[in-house]
């Protein structure tokens, strides 16, 4: 693992306005989102500092996220609420703890009453990570789509669920 | 206004977002398109048999639309969901996926976004 990265916390990280993108891949990647693949512009008037110990891969599944926060209300159609701001913040937390492990999200995805997912997967098996509009999380563990736990998310209950899904068998050198 | 009755062979179609997208990378559908708002009484949707799907996608660069059967709800899922014609001012096929128990859980979310099919 690269201590480099160990280096950003989320508050190191400033963004500028931006459209919702989409999680059609990175070909697709709106001209829009980064002004620079190496640092990401604030304010009109300031600029954060450089964050190019986070990799691309991070930095794109980060800007995905916080384009949730420019959603507007009834974003689906059907009423769905506006992401709220906590939710988005802490998938980003969470996000980038997950890039420090060299892993990042399966999908992404605002509900529609305002909690965000962080999805992993790996083959058959699927972690929901759902940090709630209202500041609560909860993992969701499932195979083959069926439900195989729901928890409160926790330092504990964070590391044991990624540990299940990509170091089932123990034996991974950085799970530990 | 009148209301029509719901058989098994019907379907109902429901709008998918595509940005955020609701669609996930591998193609499958989110358990999302399909879950309650806060507040809702059932899933909004509108009668395929009703509807004009170029009317009921509402904007192709936002939307996809998907088609799910009536019978799969009623019948596979059970779970005591119901589908029923509920027309509005300015939609007469609008219909709702309703539940007994006011509820729709995530795991009948999910088996209904794995049953949905494109139609566009």
């Amino acid at each position: 693992m690269s201590n480099s990265v160990k280096q950003i916390s989320p508050s190191d990280l400033v963004f500028k306005e931006m459209p919702a993108i989409t999680n059609q891949g990175y070909s697709q990647e709106s001209p829009f989102m980064l002004v620079d693949k190496y640092v990401i512009y604030g304010t009109s008037t300031s600029i954060s500092r450089p964050t190019d110990k986070l990799s691309d891969q991070v930095l794109f599944e980060i800007n995905k996220l916080f384009s949730f926060s420019q959603l507007p209300e009834n974003w689906d159609s059907y009423n769905a609420a506006k992401p709220s701001k906590i939710a988005i913040e802490n998938a980003i937390d969470f996000t980038i703890r997950l890039a420090q492990r060299q892993q990042y999200p399966f999908y992404v995805a605002p509900s529609p009453n305002g909690d965000i997912l962080v999805e992993l997967k790996d083959d058959n098996v699927t972690l929901e990570f759902i940090f709630g509009e209202d500041g609560t999380n909860r993992i969701i563990g499932l195979v083959d789509d069926d439900e195989k736990f729901e928890k409160e998310l926790n330092d504990t209950n964070e590391i044991c669920s990624l540990k299940w899904l990509y170091c089932p068998d123990g034996d991974c050198f950085n799970w530990e | 206004m009148e209301t029509v009755l719901i058989g098994n062979e019907d379907f109902l179609l429901r709008r998918i977002p595509i940005s955020p997208s609701y669609v996930k990378p591998d193609g499958s559908i989110s358990s999302f398109a399909f879950s309650l708002r806060k507040g809702e009484d059932g899933i909004s949707t509108d009668l395929e048999r009703l509807a004009n799907p170029e009317v009921s996608v509402q904007n192709k660069t936002r939307f996809r639309l998907a088609r799910i059967n009536v019978g799969y709800i009623r019948n596979e899922l059970n779970d005591g969901l119901d589908c029923i014609h509920n027309p509005i001012p300015d939609n007469y096929a609008h219909s709702l996926i309703t539940s007994n128990t006011g509820k729709i859980t995530d795991s009948k979310s999910r088996a209904m976004a794995r049953a949905a099919q494109f139609v566009y």
